[in-house]
Order: C-alpha cells, then sequence, then structure tokens
C-alpha cells in the first residue's frame, strides 16, 4: 500500500482488507490526518446510513392496487368471451356450410354395398355439387360472410397485441 | 395461524388466487416506496410508479420462475418502471445520466439543505433525497434492504464492479459534503 486512496478506505468501511492490510493502514492513518479525517466520516456516512428506515406508502395503495387488478381481470374476461364468440360463430358458419354442401350429395344413390365405393361415390358427388354450389349466390354470401367475421378477429388479435406491446412499455 | 412463505403465495396467485396478492403487496410496498421516492423526487409520481410496478409484477407473475430472488426480480421492474417514467418526463438525461460532478441540483440546493438541518444525520438523510438516481437507488438498496452488490447490480442491470463503484462514490459525495460543511465534531 502506497497510498491511502479512497478505494482502500471503502474497502476498509466494507471490510474487505485483510488482517495486514488493515494493520498497514493504521500505521499510515497515524502520520495523514487528512485521511485519518476522511475515514472518519466515511464511517459516519456508514453508520448513519445503516439507520435510514423505509419511507411508508400510503395505506390506500394495497386497496387500488388489488382494485385495479380486479378491473383488469374483468377487462381480460370480456376479451376473452369476445375472442370465444367470434371462435363460436365461425366454428358454426364452417360447420354450415359443410353441412349445406353434404345436404346437395346423396351418397346413398350410389346403391353400391362396399364402404370404398360409398366414400368414392359420395367424394365423386361432392367434388360435382361443390363446383355447382360455387355458382349459387348462397355460396357467395357465406364466403362473404366468412371473410368479414375474419377479418374482425384479424383485427381484434392485432388490437390485443398492440395492448399487450403498450402495457410492456408503461 | 399459518404463516406462508414468499414462495407459497406466490405459487397462490399463480393458481389464480387473486387476493392472495395483496400479502406481497404488503411485503413490499414500503421497500419499493422508499426507492421510488427516491429516483422521482416526487410523492405522487412515486405512488403512481408504485401502483404500476405492482401491476406489472402481477401480470409477469407468471414467467416468473425463481432462478432469481422474487425481491430482485420485482426491485428490477420497480426501477424500470421508474426510469420509464423519468425518461418520458424527459428528465432521464438530467437525472440519471448525470454523474456526481455534473449534479449542479444537488450543490445548488446543498445551502439550503444544510441551513435547514439540525445535525449531521439529518443533512445526509436530506441530501440522499437530493442524489441523482443511480446513486440514491444504489444507497436504497444496500444500506435499508440489505441487498448484496450482485444483487444490486443485477437490478439496475449493470456489472458487478459499476455496482460497487457507484456505492463508493455515493459514500465518497456524502463524506465530502459533511466535511465541507465541517461536521467533525459529531463524527467522533
Amino acid at each position: 500500500m502506497k497510498k491511502i486512496t479512497d478505494e482502500i478506505l471503502n474497502k476498509y468501511i466494507d471490510s474487505e482488507l485483510s488482517a495486514s492490510e488493515i494493520e498497514e493502514l493504521k500505521n499510515m492513518l497515524a502520520s495523514n490526518p487528512d485521511a485519518l479525517e476522511k475515514l472518519k466520516a466515511l464511517r459516519f456516512v456508514d453508520s448513519s446510513l445503516r439507520t435510514m428506515e423505509h419511507d411508508k406508502a400510503p395505506d390506500h395503495i394495497a386497496g387500488s392496487i388489488m382494485s385495479r387488478i380486479e378491473s383488469l381481470s374483468i377487462v381480460k374476461g370480456k376479451s376473452f368471451y369476445f375472442f370465444y364468440w367470434i371462435v363460436g360463430v365461425f366454428s358454426l358458419m364452417i360447420l354450415g356450410l359443410f353441412g349445406y354442401i353434404f345436404s346437395l350429395i346423396s351418397p346413398a344413390d350410389s346403391g353400391s354395398s362396399s364402404i370404398l365405393d360409398n366414400i368414392t361415390n359420395y367424394f365423386s358427388s361432392f367434388s360435382i355439387s361443390f363446383n355447382l354450389g360455387l355458382s349459387s349466390n348462397l355460396i357467395l354470401l357465406i364466403g362473404a360472410s366468412l371473410s368479414i367475421i375474419l377479418l374482425i378477429a384479424f383485427y381484434f388479435l392485432v388490437a390485443s397485441h398492440r395492448e399487450f406491446k403498450n402495457s410492456l412499455s408503461h | 395461524m399459518k404463516k406462508y412463505s414468499e414462495k407459497d403465495i406466490i405459487e397462490s396467485v399463480k393458481r389464480g388466487n387473486q387476493s392472495d396478492f395483496s400479502l406481497l403487496i404488503d411485503m413490499y410496498k414500503h421497500k419499493a416506496f422508499s426507492m421510488l421516492k427516491r429516483m422521482l423526487k416526487n410523492q405522487m409520481d412515486a405512488e403512481e410508479a408504485l401502483q404500476d410496478s405492482f401491476l406489472k409484477a402481477y401480470e409477469n407473475l407468471s414467467s416468473f420462475r425463481g432462478d432469481s430472488k422474487f425481491s430482485t426480480w420485482f426491485y428490477r421492474i420497480v426501477y424500470n418502471t421508474a426510469l420509464t417514467r423519468l425518461a418520458s418526463a424527459k428528465r432521464k438525461v438530467e437525472k440519471e445520466m448525470s454523474s456526481i460532478d455534473e449534479h449542479y441540483d444537488l450543490y445548488e440546493n446543498d445551502d439550503k439543505i444544510y441551513s435547514e438541518s439540525k445535525d449531521a444525520k439529518t443533512y445526509l438523510f436530506n441530501v440522499i433525497e437530493e442524489l441523482p438516481v443511480r446513486n440514491a437507488v444504489v444507497l436504497i438498496l444496500f444500506y435499508i434492504d440489505d441487498m448484496s452488490l450482485n444483487e444490486i447490480s443485477q437490478v439496475m442491470d449493470v456489472s458487478l464492479v459499476n455496482a460497487k463503484v457507484l456505492l463508493h462514490r455515493s459514500r465518497n459525495l456524502l463524506r465530502d459534503l459533511l466535511l465541507k460543511h465541517n461536521y467533525q465534531e459529531e463524527m467522533i
């Protein structure tokens, strides 16, 4: 130890010096009143800071936070319900579409007893009926409705993503 | 009555017992508030930031896996919430980035603080209220919250060496101010 530096004094305060280093420091302090004064002041800072206490948060704070959490849960619940509603409507539309297409098909007309034949006839008639169905106004209407529902669902997906990003940044 | 550990409470909240989160609030509200008040230098801002911090902690609790202490994880949220507030108020550059030597506010107010303080200890505590954000935070975490330098470095997202340097500089600043005002007699 050539010189008493601030770092050495801080290490002494934090008990990071070895026994021999402490001895050496004490010897040097005996002939260095400025450094001794600094050490006393540093020790005073350290002991005073150890007596510091926490500031008291306002009494109402826990209640305010819990009510914010509760309202957040309600909003989240509502958005989930809406999402499920969209998904439900979309699923029903799909089922309805398939139901309509299948109603146009009459696989029993084939007269074949084999399951494989039944399936083959079923899909060949499905293909014809589907092609026929595509030209109808009803299919166009269903397609347009599905597109609108998809667009709405996409909008809410983007909106919820944006909300999530905002919650991260604030 | 059975006393639940911090880990039990966290697991309970994760399982959906929302009301148990109030136990965590009671555990940490004073500690977090102390830190926020010294960072934001304003009671109202500190209260709002405290609410935001707990809300973020609640929303992200599922991502807390227990790799570090909950206190370290939570203080990091509190610290970043305060920094975001400072940045949005365009005060970040003034308060957070300034070094001690450049912190004119403290030196400008020093005489006023000195004249209003009855003794060295009061003066010291009043000065801490005016310290730059990072210096105040390191002292609060080290002395009031008994955090290790390693934990402090995680909260503040700095290296261990930087956390140590910051602690030493903060103490040296307070020491120099005490000596400047000739408080030597009270230090014996």
